[in-house]
């Protein structure tokens, strides 16, 4: 690999993380002397039309704030290109429901539900108590009757410090698998709960050794847990265009098979189904690039993460982009498959098997493709 | 306007040499911020800091030299310094020791997705962070990064070495079902 691959990767990384479209001009003026000469012009309607377009602006403008969630949760969803476009296409719910224990509150804020995966976006947060390093997060969702929606992924922000270092506020995306038990109901009922782990450096130090290598080992509480903090949501789900693939491709002796890809304003989901090269493997990751009409998913530009299904041989590859509304011919590209031996340790490098190789799959995604 | 026009006018007190500036090196800045602080809130503010740093002391600038390895410099270095304000959490995970050469592109070509890449580089206390994304993403020679980040050559290179080491070290360690 070519330094500017390398670079281009962390290009990558960081242009993900980051808002579209900052504008740093903009703020920079305000802070430049002499911004008399820089301030922006005001609109006065001078005639009846201007003060009609006026109000209409205020009015829509009333509209957005109705939408509005905190700048924290906002920045946490963006780092989730899916997530983002769905939170701006307004296929969640804002919701503000607040549980407080002691000085510890968490305030969910969004939540989004659609056949591929549920997301709840939410705030933890500290008053008057001592300084900590984060509010660190155990989650968990459950559909009304018990049943688990597993957790695959989440960003969470630093612990911001307000009102004199006296109010800490960390917030969260929590990303959950949509389950296939899941109720036939387009409305899931659902119960979210929170432990909120206080990361003390004190209590961490405390529990801590280093070891003959010189590393630190810590075990134990790494500070205070508070919850659980409990919450029953009714979400409904986001739209779906399911494509039913059921195309095969050979390369380096392994026969795979594309199932089906499920879309979602999120995210979407291939359905890949292969016979093992080794026995003694049986978890695998998958990667792979989409090409739609509007842009191409490569694996270096947008999270990937491969998931087992209770067929054996099945695998679930989750493209977290944007791509519910690229009608037209895809393709789907699997570049690599990696699998794991499950006796060696992770340190081990034999552990990993790599099979690089060229499965392609041509479909066609149109507004009618339904489930 | 090219960067030599955006200098001498600035240079002359003109503003709108400014915000060329910002035009031609606004979003790397903002990317290498980012990369940094891992924060986009702070990577922003930390940008305009360093555009205003530009304006303020433009006379420290000696126009003989590259604009570019000075205005990353002080990008990194606001990063760096806004980084240990906000005393964000680091991971505890322990790092095993590794030996051997390799290189970071092969590093970067044996992860599996951008998910471990992010992960690693999170995982870098924030001064390997702030070395490793002058050399790599910046593009500056350890010389270079060295005498931008006011760091002895020796460290800049004990940095990178770290930097590569605990990223292998990271690397190595797959989840098929991480946290994104």
């Amino acid at each position: 690999m070519k330094s500017e691959d390398v670079q281009a990767i962390l290009d990558g990384i960081a242009a993900r993380e980051l808002p579209a479209n900052v504008d740093l001009w903009s703020g920079i003026q305000k802070r430049l002397p002499g911004k008399k000469h820089l301030k922006m012009r005001r609109f006065v309607p001078r005639t009846r039309l201007g003060w009609v377009a006026m109000l209409l602006v205020v009015v829509l403008s009333g509209g957005i704030i109705v939408y509005a969630i905190d700048f924290a949760v906002r920045q946490v969803i963006q780092r989730d290109p899916g997530l983002d476009a769905a939170y701006l296409a307004k296929y969640g719910q804002v919701v503000n429901l607040t549980q407080t224990l002691g000085n510890f509150s968490v305030n969910v804020q969004w939540v989004y539900a659609d056949a591929n995966r549920l997301a709840i976006g939410y705030t933890a947060t500290v008053r008057n108590e001592k300084r900590y390093n984060n509010l660190s997060p155990r989650a968990a969702l459950t559909f009304e009757d018990g049943t688990v929606i597993r957790q695959y992924g989440g960003y969470g922000s630093a612990i911001a410090y307000t009102d004199n270092n006296t109010v800490g506020t960390n917030a969260f995306i929590d990303s959950f698998a949509q389950n296939p038990a899941k109720p036939a109901s387009a409305q899931a009922r659902l119960r979210f709960s929170v432990m909120l782990e206080a990361i003390d450096q004190d209590v961490i130090k405390a529990n801590s050794t280093i070891d003959a290598n010189g590393n630190t080992r810590t075990s134990g509480l790494i500070g205070p847990v508070v919850g659980p903090f409990r919450f029953d949501l009714t979400i409904g789900e986001a739209p779906q265009r399911t494509v039913a693939v059921a195309q095969s491709s050979e390369d380096k002796g392994i026969k795979v098979t594309l199932q089906q890809v499920r879309i979602t304003p999120s995210q979407a989901i291939a359905l890949l189904c292969f016979a093992s090269p080794d026995p003694q493997i049986q978890e695998w990751s998958i990667l792979a690039t989409i090409d739609t009409p509007k842009q191409k998913v490569s694996p270096f530009q947008v999270l990937q993460s491969t998931s087992r299904t209770s067929t054996p041989g099945c695998y679930e590859n989750r493209f977290t982009s944007a791509l519910y509304d690229d009608l037209g011919d895809w393709t789907l590209t699997v570049t690599n498959l990696i699998g794991r031996y499950p006796d060696l340790p992770d340190s081990d490098p034999q552990k990993f098997y790599r099979v690089a190789g060229n499965w392609t799959f041509k479909f066609t995604v149109d507004a009618t493709a339904k489930p | 306007m090219d960067e030599q026009e955006a200098l001498t006018q600035l240079k002359q007190g003109n503003i709108n040499g400014l915000e060329a500036l910002v035009k031609l090196h606004g979003d790397k800045a903002l990317r290498t911020a980012q990369l940094i602080t891992r924060d986009s809130a702070l990577a922003q503010d930390v940008v305009q800091d360093a555009f205003m740093r530009v304006f303020e002391r433009f006379d420290q600038y000696d126009t003989a030299r590259p604009f570019a390895p000075w205005f990353y410099r002080i990008v990194a270095n606001l990063s760096l310094q806004a980084l240990k304000r906000t005393q964000r959490f680091s991971s505890l995970s322990p790092i095993k020791s590794m030996s051997g050469r390799f290189d970071v592109e092969a590093l970067i070509e044996q992860a599996e997705s951008v998910e471990e890449l992010e992960g690693a580089l999170n995982s870098l206390p924030p001064d390997q962070r702030t070395t490793f994304v002058l050399r790599y993403y910046v593009g500056l020679s350890e010389s270079e990064t060295a005498d931008k980040t006011y760091t002895p050559l020796g460290t800049v290179k004990w940095r990178l070495y770290r930097a590569r080491e605990r990223m292998k070290a990271l690397l190595s360690v797959h989840a098929v079902d991480g946290r994104l």
